[in-house]
């Protein structure tokens, strides 16, 4: 810590007593009659809206979220300790928003939007968002086009996701779908340097602290952090407050759609988010429905993953989307989008449970994560079979999409033949060939954590290996020899890949490529 | 406070049968009184929370006390809610009551907190300024509190002036504590 000099000290203090008003302006006030488990019950408060902030005698901030004949119910946005029957509540006129501007990126908040990080205020010029927020019009949205680049082989050539998209992750517990979201975040470094970043939101809900300080320490090392802001909602914190945190990453993603630039947000998890949310409703006495969550659980997902969309690249028409905050109106840009990338853990692998179909249902397509694949060791150990993606077809990049387009019918024929091949050993050669070139493949899609490839680097070793440039290499050295031959058209065909990239496939290219794996290839044999 | 809802529907359904049958003025009488009792002594209002005590006892005791000092109507309420089994609740129910009245009759409830008595003048003065910004009629209430330290704290309804020196120093605390 720095030298605190004594005179500062004061002259802040003496700036702060200088600005404090003594006059007293009109409040409207309420009682509190109950308090408890987070919620309190308070008489009065006759104008109150729903979802509008409150303020406790101690400072503490609430909610409403409950108006009912002679009460208003509302939950505590902080420890109920100092709050007692009696006290005064005052209302704060305003609906709860957050504060988000530039300098939100690198930052750690909480679900109220200050910052943990303990890197002091958020710097530059802000605008109060609203953390309810109606999702945009028809209108002002448009299809999903553009690819959202997770470096994730597996993902980006059978499971495309597209930005303004909202794809579902599922899986048990421990078969890595932080994982596939971290490295997600990690692959847009690419695009930050390119100085056309993706803003990412990193939302920990009911998490370990210790788990989110590894998180933001990974983003930190590998140059992530500078495009990155992450909503920190452990478990430890009231659940209202977890509850509301997705809220708060859509906002902050919602800053950066409208102001022209795409934004991918993460919910990590949505289930502790439901239960968080299932807590508090029983408390303020909603009536409970299936597995004990209320009613209105459904419409607690789907209008926050509503919120993700691609808006039209039309600045005059942008600017007059619903429900913009007036402070953000002067701002808006088109063509901006929201990803959102939603993750649930499952039970066993159940998928029929009901915050699990309730979301799957929302989105626009899911990647399974098994944890039988996993501990065989196929990671990501994503299920290609039940994977899909509904619209991220359109947002593949050319090349990606020819290469890559057998490559799932391919894997399903593979993955048949070879359960049906564990009975007999007499094979003819065709499915032999299938079989074995399946092998490869799956080999192919193996990756490691930590290390998202580019899209055209994908396209290469995805089309030498679907092509049966790699056929007859040792299933074992599959890996080094990706490893050889990224290395080798890293340096050797520079053009071809930059070419690639842009969306040009060639004969003449894909022969350099052809020529490339067949020599690497050669050495594996 | 459990129960409101079931103490409001007694208290409505008093207030409006009184106003048919002309006796709203009398049944706020008795209301009043009831409430005076029951804050005065304790057997009383533990008659009525007791559900140990068989209900002919209760309903004699009532008959006894009440029987010609009260309006028929607040007696038969009295009585009504204790063959119901609902005779916890009458205090709510008397506190509900004035609460319609204050909104039927268009009074509004004033607290005005002082370390100090004010004098007639002063609390004419503040009596009018409230009925100014609610625009009802202002049933003033006078508190006494040193706590407050110093200043005044002037409550309308659910609208508040703020003015104490206990409230100032508990902002600048804030203050000083959120920066």
């Amino acid at each position: 810590m720095s030298d605190i000099r004594p005179d500062e000290v004061s002259a802040i203090i003496r700036n702060q007593l200088s600005n404090f008003k003594t006059e007293s302006q009109l409040e409207e006030v309420g009682t509190i009659l109950q308090v408890g488990d987070g919620v309190a019950r308070i008489y009065g408060l006759s104008n109150a809206q729903a979802g509008e902030l409150l303020e406790f005698d101690n400072g503490i901030k609430g909610l409403v979220l409950n108006l009912e004949e002679d009460n208003v119910g509302a939950v505590l946005m902080g420890h109920s300790r100092d709050i007692k029957e009696g006290d005064t509540v005052k209302r704060s006129g305003k609906i709860a928003s957050i504060q988000v501007g530039e300098g939100v990126c690198g930052r750690v908040l909480d679900t109220l939007g200050n910052p943990i990080d303990g890197k002091g205020e958020i710097k530059g010029k802000v605008y109060t968002m609203p953390l309810e927020r109606k999702a945009p019009g028809v209108i002002y949205r448009q299809p999903v086009t553009e690819p959202l680049q997770t470096g994730i082989k597996a993902i980006d050539s059978m499971i495309p996701i597209g930005r303004g998209q909202r794809e579902l992750i599922i899986g048990d517990r421990q078969t890595g779908k932080t994982a596939v979201a971290i490295d997600t975040i990690l692959n847009q470094k690419e695009f930050y340097d390119k100085g056309e970043p993706v803003y990412c939101i990193y939302v920990a809900i009911g998490q370990k602290a210790s788990t989110v300080a590894q998180v933001a320490s990974i983003f930190e090392k590998n140059g992530a952090l500078a495009y990155t802001t992450i909503i920190s909602a452990p478990s430890s914190i009231p659940a209202p407050m977890q509850f509301f945190a997705p809220f708060t990453g859509a906002a902050i993603g919602e800053y950066f759609r409208d102001t022209g630039r795409p934004a991918l947000v993460i919910f990590d998890d949505l289930s502790k988010q439901a239960v968080a949310y299932r807590e508090v409703s029983l408390l303020l006495r909603r009536p409970p429905g299936r597995e004990a969550y209320p009613g209105d659980v459904f419409y607690l997902h789907s209008r926050l993953l509503e919120r993700s969309a691609k808006i039209i690249n039309d600045d005059k028409l942008a600017s007059q989307m619903n429900d913009l905050p007036d402070s953000l109106k002067k701002v808006v840009r088109g063509g901006g989008s929201l990803t959102a990338l939603p993750i649930i853990e499952t039970q066993e692998g159940d998928v029929s449970a009901y915050i699990p179909t309730n979301v799957i249902s929302i989105t626009d397509g899911q990647i399974f994560l098994e944890s039988n694949l996993f501990n065989s060791g196929i990671r990501p150990a994503i299920n290609v079979g039940i994977s899909v993606s509904r619209v991220g077809g359109q947002a593949q990049i050319k090349p990606m999409k020819k290469i890559a387009g057998s490559l799932k019918l391919d894997q399903a024929a593979f993955k048949e033949l070879e359960a049906f091949s564990k009975f007999g050993s007499d094979l003819d050669a065709v499915t032999q060939l299938i079989i074995n070139r399946g092998k490869i493949n799956q080999e192919i899609l193996k990756q490691a954590q930590y290390s998202p490839l580019r899209v055209e680097e994908q396209c290469a070793v995805i089309y030498s290996s679907t092509n049966g440039f790699f056929d007859g290499v040792d299933i074992t050295k599959v890996s080094s020899l990706e490893e050889e031959f990224l290395q080798y058209i890293n340096s050797k065909c520079k053009k071809v890949l930059d070419e690639l990239s842009n969306g040009i496939l060639n004969d003449k290219n894909l022969k350099v490529i052809e020529d490339a794996a067949k020599k690497i290839a050669a050495n594996y044999k | 406070m459990n129960n409101s809802r079931a103490s409001e529907r007694y208290a409505k359904s008093l207030l409006t049968l009184s106003i048919d049958e002309n006796l709203l003025s009398d049944v706020k009488s008795d209301i009043d009184m009831l409430m005076q009792i029951f804050s005065k002594s304790r057997e009383i209002s533990n008659l009525y929370v007791n559900p140990i005590i068989p209900i002919y006892h209760k309903v004699e005791i009532s008959k006894q006390l009440f029987e010609n000092k009260i309006n028929k109507l607040t007696l038969n309420l009295l009585l009504n809610v204790i063959y119901r089994k609902r005779d916890s609740l009458i205090e709510s129910i008397c506190l509900k009551f004035i609460e319609l009245y204050n909104l039927y009759k268009n009074i509004v409830e004033s607290n005005i907190t002082t370390t100090i008595k004010l004098d007639v003048i002063t609390l004419d003065y503040i009596k009018s300024f409230a009925e100014k910004v609610s625009n009802k009629k202002v049933s003033l209430i006078e508190n006494i509190d040193e706590n407050i330290i110093g200043g005044f704290n002037l409550k309308i309804g659910d609208k508040m002036y703020d003015c104490t020196v206990s409230n100032k120093i508990n902002e600048l605390k804030k203050q000083l504590i959120n920066n």
